[in-house]
């Protein structure tokens, strides 16, 4: 198609930030979503390298403890509402459209505010650092009554908090919405992409659990100003009461940032092993069955309070339990790449890798739910390990994978290979410098959340932190290799991986074509 | 997503509708249900741990899930009809509550694909003459409304003019 | 056990990268000398034998999965790679090797939960204790009071300041010296009651197995029962403000007659 432009008047669409401000694209809110996560994963990483330089040694070098109690916290809040959910919406928002077929997502201005609550909720979040008393330091699970101790930081924090869970809410909304009412005709349910049916699942849960996640800072709100006692003992509260109804929305919370990073999997290993996914259908309901779980093993998160022994028994079989439909998924994977015909580019590397550093994860969390080895565990750097593990192995690696698969049909060009494997190799080897030592830390009887430790714990916690540093400084070929393919670079065809499957990559849905007489051919 | 041409000389009519996968009754039974799920969820909470202001939140979250439902219903209604004659090409669309029409005159009228975002694919695609450029086909996929630019364009006798 | 911290450790820590292949090659046991430990303190209550036995079941079966699993992995990486196989295969299920796949970790799952079961009811068993201490967690010290014998008082944090800054050698028990130790007797079994005056602490101290919230308004109870005399040394576990990494715990195991004379004495002040 030749261009022939004739007239450069009348041009009604806003341009430069109005065009960002007030878009309705799902295309363009996508990539807001996915640039913003990216900046919030810069500073929630420079707040770890803060952590890991401060545990680089024993001693007090850099900060003093209230800071750095501050930064796990803001760290921990930062990683997981501003960076890790906002990016699994980014990719939502640019691909369950094309993926199903939908011109866009159904309700394209609740998708813009729903983006645009995040960078104030982000800016309300850091400015907490910078009033009196600082920001929250009460870690990210924010339990009273040392959250009611804490200044005007904590308020900030709160209001963040609600400001991301309806974001959240509305998002998910959309994204149920979407799905529902307008896949392409034929599509039925039971023909929805993986990365799309664990997003439909995730949106459930999110919509299930934010309202608890919302009452529940609520309460700690008016506990810290209105004269309520919901938490606090000596008011005839309960502070234990806190923790099951953080952790009846935290654990669900896990699964919303974990299932999607299934789904790209699901998406990416069948593409490169030029084969269909094994067991669509069981992957179906073992990413439902992970659901249903998630909401009754949340006390698993806190065996060390004082439960009923009957109490441990049920959470520790439930969570147990877990461990089927998530194996069911990881043999699933396995199986597809079984005698298929496997080439190893950028996105099929973090897709194994994922697979692989996840099930680490995954192990873990299965020694975590034995209650009586959990009482050694609990609040040590072994949990620290286990869930970075999980949500950096599992969660970024899964979405850094996506980009890589993604990119060519967003940018029209192909990303740089050689980056993408040294991006590749040099995360995954920081990860593991940074994470495997943390286990031994914790068993050994470091807690978390210290910033200061006895002797015996130094050598580990160096070359955990020199894999931090190393871990840190390889984000910056990811940044470059993405600059560099918006820019420009080799041409990538409509279907960019010779295996790819789905409508993304063929992109007409089948509806229009006999419609007309020419063949909807446009390169 | 049903773009339905009558025959191709002219006058063409090209009805653009949108697709919408669920029934009003699978709407109603997708709200009733995800309501069920967090009234279930906020009601236990309450009962069990007393912690009632989850129920609001709850109850504010259903309300816009209904909203957002209805909406979407609303809009399986919305249509576009250009129909191309011999003189004039007139386009109606029909947005929700709003109605407009437009005639354009048939020598003038142009096609145009404007890139409004970032990447390789233009996006919007606008029917119109003299300046004035209306979009169409807004409820279409990115291939489809090619199809439609591409069939439009040739019912013209005109190129597509790619804009940014 | 004995040494001195030195500043120069880049070296050993550079070789530390290494550690986990020490660990895949199995040499699993608590080192004697803390140094890279790689795993629980040595246990010296039956609480803490038995975690250690479980976590070790669990741990090897983990392994043993993980290496099957992703040895098939590595496997079908290699043999299944394109340049070595043009066209894959199109199957995309089996139902029997699904079923499979679902009965066998339901099988290891029971085997892992009937030990774990045995293990929590014993765990969970305060009764028959031959004395009682009550631990009272503050922002920043513990206090321990001796029901049966009238003791009270606080331990705190010993380790100077300038250790802390840098500003001197920090010795072999750097963060874990507090001015008083909890003194108990070997072989007997303690109950004790758990609580905080302020904020959410946990009481931990590895070698004994023993770790339990301590929370504002409420008492949790443990027991604990050492097999051999030492000193063993544990932290707050839970995170409870500006200082939770400068309240640790030492508890000094002794004789019956030790105590009973330490008894004597602490009563008789």
């Amino acid at each position: 198609m030749t261009a022939t432009t004739a007239d450069q008047h009348h041009d009604h669409h806003p341009t430069g930030i109005t065009r960002w401000l007030f878009t309705t694209n799902h295309k363009d809110i996508g990539t807001l979503y996915l640039w913003f996560s990216f900046t919030m994963f810069i500073i929630g990483g420079l707040m770890a390298m803060i952590i890991r330089s401060e545990l680089f040694e024993p001693g007090l070098q850099f900060v003093d403890p209230l800071f750095f109690n501050q930064m796990t916290t803001v760290h921990a809040l930062v990683m997981i509402f501003g960076a890790a959910m906002p990016a699994f919406v980014g990719l939502a928002n640019w691909q369950i459209p094309l993926m199903i077929g939908a011109p866009d997502m159904a309700l394209p201005r609740l998708n813009n505010w729903s983006f645009w609550l995040l960078p104030p909720a982000a800016t309300l979040l850091i400015a907490s650092l910078f009033v009196p008393g600082g920001a929250p330091a009460g870690g990210w699970t924010i339990y009273p009554p040392l959250s009611i101790q804490g200044g005007m930081g904590v308020d900030f924090g709160i209001l963040a908090l609600h400001m991301m869970g309806i974001s959240s809410i509305m998002g998910s909304i959309n994204i149920i919405a979407t799905i529902m009412n307008m896949r392409a005709p034929g599509m039925i349910l039971m023909k929805l992409p993986m990365f799309v049916w664990t997003w439909l699942i995730t949106a459930f849960l999110l919509v299930t659990c934010i309202p608890v996640l919302a009452g529940a800072i609520t309460m700690l709100l008016t506990d810290r100003h209105f004269g309520t006692h919901f938490f606090d003992s000596s008011g005839g509260g309960d502070p234990v009461m806190f923790q099951h109804i953080f952790w009846f929305f935290g654990h669900p919370e896990v699964y919303i940032l974990i299932l999607p990073a299934f789904g790209v999997v699901s998406q990416i290993i069948p593409t490169f092993s030029r084969k269909p996914l094994f067991g669509y259908t069981s992957m179906v309901f073992a990413t439902a069955t992970i659901a249903f779980l998630s909401f009754i093993v949340w006390a698993h998160h806190m065996f060390t309070v004082g439960m009923p022994l009957t109490g441990e028994l049920f959470f520790m079989y439930s969570t147990m339990l877990i461990a089927i439909p998530t194996s069911v998924k990881i043999f699933n994977w396995v199986s597809t790449m079984w005698r298929g015909s496997l080439t190893f580019e950028t996105p099929m590397l973090y897709a194994i890798g994922m697979v692989f550093l996840f099930t680490i994860g995954g192990f873990s969390g299965l020694m975590l739910a034995i209650v009586p080895a959990d009482f050694q565990y609990h609040d040590t750097y072994f949990v620290v390990a286990h869930f970075h593990y999980v949500i950096f192995g599992g969660t970024i690696l899964g979405a850094l994978g996506a980009v890589y698969f993604w990119l060519p049909k967003w940018t029209g060009h192909m990303y740089n290979e050689t980056l993408g494997k040294w991006h590749f190799w040099l995360t995954v080897i920081g990860m593991n410098v940074t994470f495997f030592p943390q286990h031994f830390l914790g068993l050994a009887g470091m807690p978390r959340r210290i910033p200061d430790y006895a002797l015996q714990f130094a050598e580990f916690n160096m070359v955990s932190s020199l894999g931090a540093f190393l871990l840190g400084l390889s984000q910056i070929i990811f940044l470059i290799n993405v600059l560099k393919t918006i820019k420009g670079g080799e041409k990538a065809s409509d279907r960019v991986w010779e295996g790819s499957t789905g409508l993304e990559w063929t992109v007409p849905s089948p509806a229009p074509y006999h419609t007309f007489a020419t063949p909807p051919v446009v390169k | 997503m049903t773009i339905a041409a009558a025959s191709h000389t002219p006058p063409t009519r090209y009805l653009i509708t949108p697709n919408r996968s669920m029934s009003r009754r699978g709407s109603a039974y997708l709200v009733v249900g995800i309501a069920a799920c967090a009234l279930l969820v906020a009601g236990s909470m309450t009962i069990l741990y007393g912690a009632w202001p989850i129920l609001p939140f709850a109850g504010l979250e259903i309300v816009l899930l209904v909203f957002a439902v209805r909406h979407v219903q609303n809009s399986c209604d919305n249509r576009e009809v250009i129909d191309v004659g011999e003189r004039h090409v007139d386009v109606t669309r029909r947005h929700g509550d709003n109605l407009d029409s437009f005639r354009f005159v048939r020598a003038w009228t142009r096609i145009a694909l404007r890139q409004t975002r970032l990447g390789n694919l233009p996006d919007r695609l606008e029917i119109g003459s003299h300046g004035k450029l209306i979009e169409i086909g807004s409820f279409l996929t990115d291939d489809e409304r090619y199809s439609l630019a591409n069939e439009l364009a040739m019912q013209l006798g005109r190129k597509i003019s790619h804009r940014n | 056990m004995m040494r001195i911290w030195r500043s120069n450790r880049t070296r050993r820590a550079v070789a530390g990268v290494i550690a986990p292949i020490a660990v895949a090659a199995g040499t699993f046991a608590s080192s004697a000398h803390a140094e890279w430990a790689l795993n629980f303190q040595k246990p010296v209550t039956p609480i803490a034998h038995i975690q250690y036995d479980l976590h070790m079941l669990i741990l090897w079966i983990c392994v043993a999965i993980f290496v099957l699993v992703f040895g098939i992995m590595f496997y079908s990486l290699f043999a299944h790679r394109k340049s070595k196989r043009a066209h894959a295969a199109n199957f995309s299920h089996s139902t029997k090797a699904e079923v499979i796949w679902t009965v066998i970790p339901i099988l290891i799952l029971i085997g892992m939960a009937i030990p774990s079961t045995q293990a929590l009811i014993m765990m969970e068993d305060t009764t028959a204790s031959d004395m009682t201490i009550k631990i009272t967690g503050y922002q920043w010290k513990w206090r321990y009071q001796y029901l049966d014998n009238d003791i009270d008082y606080y331990s705190a944090l010993e380790t100077p300041r300038s250790q802390i800054e840098n500003n001197a050698p920090k010795e072999e028990h750097y963060l874990l010296e507090v001015d008083k130790h909890l003194v108990l007797p070997v072989n007997k079994k303690i109950r004790l009651l758990i609580t905080a005056n302020d904020v959410i602490h946990a009481w931990w101290v590895p070698a004994l197995g023993a770790k339990k919230d301590a929370i504002p308004g409420f008492i949790n109870e443990i027991w604990t029962q050492i097999d051999e005399p030492g000193t063993y040394r544990g932290q707050c576990a839970e995170l409870c403000g500006k200082d939770h990494g400068f309240m640790p715990i030492v508890v000094d195991a002794v004789s019956e007659d030790d105590f009973n004379a330490w008894v004597q004495n602490q009563t008789s002040q």
